[in-house]
């Protein structure tokens, strides 16, 4: 077995472009990681930072690169390709030599606890690779591990605070994360037929949906749908649906979150999305605040500032998601409603359209705006504050109008282009909460007139494409002979 | 001549469609294919994967705007149906996943409200009959199960025009046999015309009166099913007497022993193109699976 064939083994169950994007971003990990080592090297406790760092870095690259290895070694397994299976664990053992047990040493000579480094970067590699083979329930614990040194800190011991303390309990749980990443891989690379959704460990799901290409927004809502047990599901509210009820009916056609539903329905939805919500909230506030919960989630008119922006945010994304969703289907709702009579003529679907698309999302937006009205007038935000949370508010509908007549206008888009769009909107709509807040010395930022200026510009510079691509869609859509067209 | 022909199909057809020409990605789907179904007939569109089957019927229907041509559906343009048109055709994709967040009963409660000649009794005791869980989620039906339900969504409506898009292609035997029955029934008894694309040649024996044959965009053949073997059969030529092989034939394939094989059709008198009469050459007639086979490979 060639070292260098070892190497590059996980690495060929990258694509190429892959491949090259993660390679560099591990060496600018990597760069930054030295260069904060020696920048840092007069901190008295550097070397316990660096091994965090270091820890966080193999976590990283143990989840995003060699948790690959998993789909290898279990095509070897069922080509019954016996000599691959052996190189795979003879790369991983190659790989803890060179990502755990070097640093650890490298620390060791620089000063550092060795036992400590070696148990918090073996702590670290672990929690990556449970990220990615172990079933989803457990694999998104591992997504908290690097808080629990800011949460955790007042009562669990840590490597900066009490290194024996910490080795007490880090050495038997890093042992026990492995046993259970062994159990799981053993079991994801033998019986992978037999592993349900709920159990398919994340790296598997990812490459299924790898499979899907640009449907697997699809695949995942028709997975999304089966495995949801049974009381959780939506339940339609068919009343007042028909020929004289259109709109109402073509919400139920698009299905998703603004489907007319039954109240119980549409309760139990509330529920779970408000626990769903405010669980992790819940959880982590305990752990930092114990028994000011409440006062602490509820008391924070800043938090819930901007828990209400990226509500409103996510309700724009979602909802065009969902447009994308049916819209590229050739096989699904667009033939039902292309076929579907007594919907009216074309001009009179396409408003109707617009409004079971719209309407919904544009209401529980205004909703929101009024909410963050209200907690602007009890933090006492003077009106440049006001009309910023306002812009960003708006700044979520527009981004709402233009991308549905993106979609029904036919309009051709680059995915990429689409995804840039979205995520500086996305931004910028968080960033006008950020700038509407007295934070500092009690003046919000937008008061700062470089800050104005900047915030001027970069709404310009979003503004400016969203328009254009909106009257591009109208167009579209009012060329279009009926609006159940797919996507280009 | 032509345009005259043309303006009576299209008045009179249920289904007609004129030099409709498609591409995906700079390939050709579609290259120009003219076809009409007369009313009551049961039209099999025949042809390998990714022949174009599916871009046809879809052209065909007004649910894709083709690069050129024009399709009509009961005399109007495919991509401006009024409801009249709409309320006398049904359509079944190939794979149906619509309104996978209702349940089989509601999606068929919901699209029937639509329909003025909904036949809930029908769907009621089709469901029945075909085992079908009413109360299942659509998402979580087997695509065979699911595309029994958007079968039964389709016949409910009474269509006088039925499309179906490889109908039986995710249907046990059983379940087959039942839904070339019912199609047979349909056009029997109330001249539902129907137009049904499929690559299984048996189905197309056991209740098509006519064929067409797309292959790689075109439309190679079309005539009735009991004609095929009495028109098309292969000629095979020997070696020495290939450069006499008549220049138009349906397909045409050379051997290694240099001798020649082609499909070829009777002449509007009847006649076989003349080598068939030369020494050494041999007329073999062609079952439907044969010539599809013949034609394709």
């Amino acid at each position: 077995m060639k070292p260098m064939r070892l190497l590059a083994l996980p690495w060929m169950a990258l694509s190429r472009p892959w491949r090259k994007g993660i390679g560099i971003c591990f060496a600018l990990l990597f760069a930054a990681l030295v260069i904060g080592g020696a920048v840092g090297r007069h901190h008295p406790a550097w070397t316990t930072h660096l091994g965090s760092a270091t820890a966080f870095i193999d976590g990283l690259f143990w989840a995003g690169v060699l948790s690959q290895s998993l789909l290898l070694a279990r095509e070897a397994h069922h080509l019954r390709l016996p000599t691959l299976g052996r190189e795979v664990g003879a790369s991983l053992a190659l790989y803890v030599l060179l990502t755990i047990a070097l640093p650890a040493l490298l620390l060791a000579g620089l000063g550092g606890n060795a036992a400590v480094a070696l148990t918090e970067i073996a702590m670290g590699a672990a929690l990556g690779l449970a990220y990615a083979t172990l079933p989803p329930y457990f694999g998104i614990c591992a997504c908290f591990a690097p808080s629990l040194g800011n949460h955790a800190g007042p009562w669990l011991p840590m490597p900066s605070t009490s290194p024996d303390r910490f080795l007490m309990w880090a050495v038997p749980c890093t042992a026990l994360l492995w046993l259970l990443v062994g159990v799981f891989w053993r079991s994801a690379v033998r019986r992978d037929s037999g592993l349900s959704g709920a159990r398919r460990p994340i790296m598997l799901n990812l490459r299924t949906l790898a499979w899907y290409g640009r449907n697997r927004s699809n695949y995942l809502e028709v997975q999304q749908i089966r495995r949801r047990w049974q009381w959780a599901q939506p339940v339609a509210d068919l009343r007042h649906c028909g020929p004289d009820h259109p709109v109402r009916s073509l919400r139920i056609a698009m299905g998703g979150w603004s489907m007319p539903q039954t109240s119980a329905s549409r309760w139990r939805q509330l529920g779970i999305l408000l626990a769903s919500m405010l669980l992790p909230g819940f959880v982590m506030t305990t752990i930092t605040h114990g028994d000011d919960v409440l006062r602490s989630i509820f008391g924070n008119a800043d938090m819930l500032l901007f828990a209400l922006c990226i509500v409103g945010a996510v309700i724009a994304l979602g909802q065009v998601q969902t447009l994308q969703r049916r819209w590229s289907r050739h096989n699904a709702e667009l033939p039902l409603l292309a076929l579907l009579p007594q919907l009216g003529d074309a001009a009179r679907i396409k408003r109707e359209l617009l409004l079971a698309n719209l309407l919904p999302a544009f209401a529980v937006q205004a909703l929101l705006m009024l909410a963050m009205l209200g907690l602007a007038a009890g933090l006492h935000l003077d009106g440049d504050s006001v009309a910023m949370l306002l812009l960003g508010q708006l700044t979520g509908m527009g981004m709402l109008a233009t991308l549905a007549l993106v979609m029904l206008g036919g309009v051709p888009v680059r995915d990429g282009w689409l995804v840039v769009l979205s995520t500086c909107g996305y931004l910028l709509v968080n960033l006008s909460v950020v700038l509407a807040l007295p934070m500092v010395d009690d003046t919000p930022f937008i008061r700062l007139p470089a800050v104005a200026w900047a915030a001027a510009i970069a709404w310009a510079g979003l503004s400016v494409p969203l328009l254009r691509l909106g009257v591009r869609g109208w167009q579209g859509l009012q060329g279009r002979p009926h609006p159940f067209l797919p996507m280009a | 001549m032509n345009a005259v022909l043309k303006d009576t199909a299209h008045n009179t057809a249920p289904l007609a469609a004129w030099g409709l020409t498609h591409c995906y990605e700079g390939s050709n789907v579609l290259r120009g294919v003219d076809l009409a179904l007369e009313p009551g007939s049961v039209l099999g569109l025949i042809g390998r994967n990714g022949a174009g089957k599916s871009t046809l019927i879809r052209a065909m229907l007004g649910l894709l705007q083709p690069l050129s041509g024009s399709a009509f559906v009961f005399g109007e343009p495919a991509l401006k149906l009024g409801d009249d048109a709409k309320a006398r055709l049904a359509y079944v994709p190939q794979q149906p996943e619509a309104l996978a967040w209702l349940t089989a009963q509601q999606m068929l409660d919901f699209v029937g409200r639509f329909y003025p000649r909904w036949d809930a009794e029908f769907a009621r005791r089709t469901l029945e009959r075909w085992k079908l869980q009413p109360n299942k989620l659509l998402a979580k039906l087997s695509p065979g199960e699911r595309q029994r339900v958007d079968l039964i969504r389709a016949l409910a409506s009474q269509p006088e025009l039925l499309v179906l898009d490889e109908p039986a292609a995710a249907l046990d035997p059983v379940a087959r046999r039942e839904l070339l029955r019912e199609v047979a029934l349909r056009a029997g008894e109330s001249g539902t015309t129907v137009l049904f694309s499929t690559h299984i040649v048996s189905d197309l024996e056991r209740v098509a009166s006519e064929i067409a044959f797309l292959h790689e965009g075109r439309l190679l053949l079309r005539c009735g099913v009991d004609e095929t073997k009495e028109r098309y059969a292969r000629l095979w030529l020997p070696a020495s007497k290939s450069a006499a092989a008549p220049a138009q034939a349906l397909s045409r394939r050379r051997h290694d022993d240099g001798s020649l094989s082609l499909v070829v059709e009777r002449d509007a008198q009847g006649r076989w193109p003349e080598a068939a009469g030369l020494p050494g050459a041999r007329v073999d007639a062609l079952g439907l699976e044969d010539l599809f086979v013949e034609i394709a490979e």
